[in-house]
């Protein structure tokens, strides 16, 4: 890739502008700096994976682009298993591209509850419509297949609203991705958009490259102090000087490295997920076949609070939900043909911490659900199994340890009605946010409404740790409409 | 083989039916995948999965005897893995259903496993 730094000693680099993390954040807050001429370094912790040369199994993918192969889990309370990308482009490169706009509650309920005025559905639409350009976002075409195809039955009968899902994708002939359902090169994530755009304008990358931590002098960070890995595993330290730090790390890393650095106020204590409960549903016809592996719609009627969608169904992402309750699932795996899998996903109110432990190379992270949250996933669930079974599922198995499923509509509430077993559930998330959330008062809040680091004159943190609280979809629409007006008010205030 | 792979080999799923010489050459490509992601997981997890495993050779010791845990059957190791699961420590279970899931992915992902079942789809 023209622009990448191999680094192969120890290097010390120079720039205007040092972009921290290549994920949504990373990648609109780079291309945008270099479009205005600005001399942008982008480092990334992860490697860099051509398009064309993008693993096509889960368990090619795992060790290569998900941070710690995928085995991530919050402690405290119940464990939720969660998904983080940790390569060039971040989660986009692991994600479906769903990309989805915040409800204008939601951004509503953000401007009240953290001070932010100037935060109005009016004001991010643009931005919104610039992020929704840059990879693309569009309705995919065509025949859908069964997995959507159930969940609009399912929201026909219950006489619920359903919506289809945009992508950033654009139009490709070639085989589809085993995993993501995409044609190989087909979707248009960070590595296939923002930053080869960035690259072209002049920015550099240099990928496998940990900042251990910020350097400052007063209130100024003056570059950071990394960690590269060569191609030969051999590492090498990077030191970064810089005349403007943008912290685009994600949710559990820019916290991580802010508390490396020193700066703990109010950092990494609001950490915020979308707890997501699931079901195995088996249906009498053949549910799955070859590129339909995604559901492309959502049932959207209880938004924001309460959506559900469908997960991604290949025979190895069906070994992980066998797995999460053995004994009473593998009889289903010859069955693969006739299932699916949907998900409910609230937006809680619990919140979390992000710890940074010395000696650790990952941070700690601590999530606890309110009993709110979890009479919320407990009638998520209920009303999911319930529709499910509305739309011909002959059998629907809640993510619980020992349950047998339902076959039966009427018994799935007598089930439930003492709630949800704390100790049987398997709850997951793939959203992030909330670790440092921006807000208009800097004594409650460690990221001011354009993104600048309380306490200090140059760094602005772009990611979805910014979000003020879960925004009840996929954020990264989100993450790259704040991370654009982060960038615009920098380069506003630089002209 | 060693304890941890003979507990990988008790873990891989009886569908699709493989050939003996197939399901070792699986058994070994699994144990390879879930120890490379086991060293990937943050240092909490690395050690839980530890205790874990002693936890089940202990177990083990005290079902089987002093026998190394490679030299029992499969079918056995399979149920005593079910019966320590079944003890229902919360931990141990979500540390067991991460050497499964993982198992899962080498095993569903694997070109033998997929020729069995394209094999079994199509006669």
């Amino acid at each position: 890739m023209t622009g990448a730094t191999t680094i192969q000693g120890p290097t010390t680099l120079t720039c205007d502008a040092l972009v921290i993390g290549t994920g949504a954040g990373g990648a609109s807050a780079a291309a945008t700096l270099s479009d205005a001429g600005v001399d942008v370094l982008m480092l990334e912790e992860g490697p860099y994976v051509p398009i064309d040369q993008s693993p096509q199994r889960l368990s090619e993918t795992l060790p290569i682009l998900w941070r710690c192969g995928g085995l991530t889990a919050t402690i405290g309370g119940t464990p939720i298993a969660l998904a983080e990308g940790r390569c060039v482009g971040g989660g986009t490169e692991i994600n479906s591209a769903i990309f989805q706009r915040a409800p204008d509650e939601v951004v509503e309920g953000w401007a009240r509850a953290n001070h932010l005025p100037g935060l109005t559905p009016e004001a991010l639409s643009p931005l919104y419509d610039r992020a929704a350009a840059a990879v693309n976002a569009s309705l995919t075409p065509g025949d859908l297949g069964p997995p959507t195809e159930i969940l609009r039955r399912a929201a026909e009968v219950m006489n619920w609203k359903v919506t289809a899902l945009e992508r950033g994708r654009r139009e490709s002939s070639s085989p589809r991705h085993q995993i993501s359902g995409f044609a190989t090169g087909a979707k248009q994530s960070m590595s296939a958009t923002l930053i080869p755009r960035a690259l072209l304008c002049g920015a550099r990358l240099v990928a496998n490259c940990r900042v251990d931590r910020l350097s400052f002098q007063g209130r100024r960070a003056t570059g950071a102090v990394a960690a590269a890995t060569d191609g030969q595993g051999r590492r090498h330290r990077v030191t970064v000087n810089a005349s403007q730090i943008f912290l685009c790390a994600g949710t559990t890393q820019t916290p991580s490295i802010l508390l490396r650095s020193g700066v703990s106020k109010n950092i990494g204590c609001s950490f915020q997920l979308h707890p997501t409960v699931r079901v195995l549903a088996t249906f009498p016809e053949l549910v799955n076949a070859p590129g339909h592996e995604l559901p492309l719609a959502a049932i959207t009627e209880f938004m924001p609070g309460l959506r559900f969608g469908g997960s991604v169904f290949t025979l190895s992402t069906f070994g992980l939900a066998v797995a999460e309750d053995w004994s009473v699932r593998e009889r289903y795996l010859p069955e693969y043909g006739h299932c699916a899998m949907y998900y409910a996903m609230i937006r809680p109110d619990g919140v979390g911490r992000v710890r940074s432990v010395p000696g650790l190379a990952e941070p700690i992270l601590s999530y606890r659900l309110t009993e709110r949250d979890w009479r919320r996933l407990r009638d998520a669930l209920s009303l999911l199994a319930r529709a499910m079974l509305a739309a011909g599922a002959t059998r629907v198995i809640p993510s619980m340890r020992g349950h047998p499923g339902w076959t039966d509509a009427n018994r799935v509430e007598p089930d439930l009605r003492y709630g949800l077993l704390r100790d049987r559930v398997a709850l997951m998330t793939i959203h992030l946010f909330g670790s440092c959330p921006m807000g208009g008062d800097s004594d409650l809040f460690p990221v001011d409404p354009w993104g600048h680091l309380a306490g200090f004159d140059n760094i602005i943190v772009a990611d979805g740790s910014v979000l003020p609280s879960a925004p009840g979809v996929n954020p990264q629409a989100t993450i790259m409409a704040l991370a654009y007006h982060a960038t615009d008010s920098y380069l506003g205030a630089r002209h | 083989m060693l304890a941890f792979d003979a507990i990988i080999d008790a873990l891989l799923p009886e569908w699709p039916a493989l050939p003996p010489e197939r399901r070792a050459s699986v058994s070994t490509h699994c144990a390879h995948f879930v120890r490379r992601q086991i060293a990937l997981a943050p240092a909490h997890v690395r050690f839980g999965i530890r205790i874990l495993l002693i936890a089940f050779c202990m177990f083990a010791v005290l079902r089987f005897g002093m026998r190394p845990l490679g030299s029992v059957e499969r079918q056995q190791r399979a149920t005593a893995l079910r019966a320590f699961a079944l003890e229902q420590m919360p931990l141990f279970v979500a540390l067991e259903r991460v050497l499964r899931s993982m198992t899962a992915v080498a095993f569903f992902e694997h070109t033998d496993v997929l020729t069995a079942i394209d094999e079994e789809r199509c006669p």
